[in-house]
């Protein structure tokens, strides 16, 4: 029974770390903290390194879109800005033709006025 | 009191005064059914400004055209063809005749033609010397055709406009003034 409690004493006995224990905890710690932190990083920068060729052609097909837009929108402008051209030139082609019938006619009749009384004027210009 | 005789001023004024366009009649587009040949032109000022930036500065034709629209509001065009007489009234245009017999609007030229059948009017709206609209309205047995100019214009750039797009051009004589009317 004593040798039991000498044994169970020596087993229990409260020891001292070794010189240096804390500082090597500590440095481990350390060191494992930093090599999570890296390895996080160095698994974006590798993921980022996979993709970037796919970053590149995202980059090129949306810098073709936005310039087929910007194409686009030109060419619907250009259109809209010649159709409306010809719409002026067809408006002032019909003016100026009907303003040279009332012309045309006031001349005929200016001229023919005592000799054929066909014809009806207003001129109140 | 005075407070009154303005409220009712500003009430009625916009029942009593003068419309600033021409409003075309319902029944003048149905024209377009009957018609064989139709022409409909709409172009506000928005339209104006984007159709001169597109005008060719080496082509007289479409300098002419944009020294006149340059200060237009609105330009609007109807004309019909159709391929017998007969299928419009005088009641087609009467609404806008209706509208020209405003005291704003001048009638300078009313001819009717019973040589050529051709019926030809031209009213102008004026402010000052200057101008604000103008208004055609010419007919024949088959076609008729209604054109509105809104904004300052020089008729005579109408007439002068006889030299280009490949109309001839007609020399406009004021007629003589009559004896009889002199006296």
């Amino acid at each position: 029974m004593k040798r039991l409690e000498e044994e169970l004493r020596a087993a229990l006995k409260r020891e001292d770390p070794p010189l240096g224990f804390a500082e090597r905890v500590l440095a481990r710690a350390a060191a494992q903290a930093h090599q999570r932190e890296r390895t996080r990083w160095a698994r974006f920068r590798d993921a980022f390194a996979i993709h970037r060729l796919q970053w590149a052609a995202a980059a090129v097909v949306l810098a073709v879109i936005a310039g087929g837009v910007g194409l686009r929108i030109e060419q619907d402008r250009r259109a809209e800005g010649e159709a409306a051209k010809r719409q002026v030139m067809l408006a002032l082609h019909i003016a100026s033709a009907k303003w040279q019938v009332a012309a045309r006619e006031i001349n005929g009749q200016s001229n023919a006025r005592t000799a054929t009384p066909h014809d009806e004027t207003e001129n109140h210009e | 009191m005075k407070h009154l005789v303005l409220f009712l001023t500003a009430m009625l004024l916009p029942a009593i005064a003068p419309a600033q366009e021409i409003r075309l009649p319902a029944n003048l587009e149905k024209l377009s059914a009957k018609a064989v040949e139709v022409v409909e032109v709409n172009l506000d000022q928005k339209m104006l400004q984007l159709a001169s930036r597109f005008m060719d500065p080496k082509d007289p034709d479409e300098q002419q055209a944009k020294r006149i629209i340059s200060n237009l509001k609105s330009v609007y065009v109807r004309s019909y063809q159709f391929d017998k007489p007969g299928e419009y009234s005088d009641s087609d245009v009467a609404e806008i005749r209706s509208q020209l017999q405003s005291p704003v609007w001048s009638r300078i030229v009313g001819v009717r033609s019973k040589r050529e059948h051709e019926n030809a009017e031209i009213y102008l709206k004026s402010e000052g010397n200057q101008i604000t609209s103008l208004v055609i309205v010419a007919a024949d047995p088959q076609e008729l055709t209604f054109v509105s100019i809104d904004g300052p214009i020089n008729p005579e750039d109408l007439a002068d406009l006889g030299g280009q797009f490949h109309i001839p051009e007609v020399e406009v004589q004021k007629p003589k003034p009559d004896k009889g009317a002199a006296k």
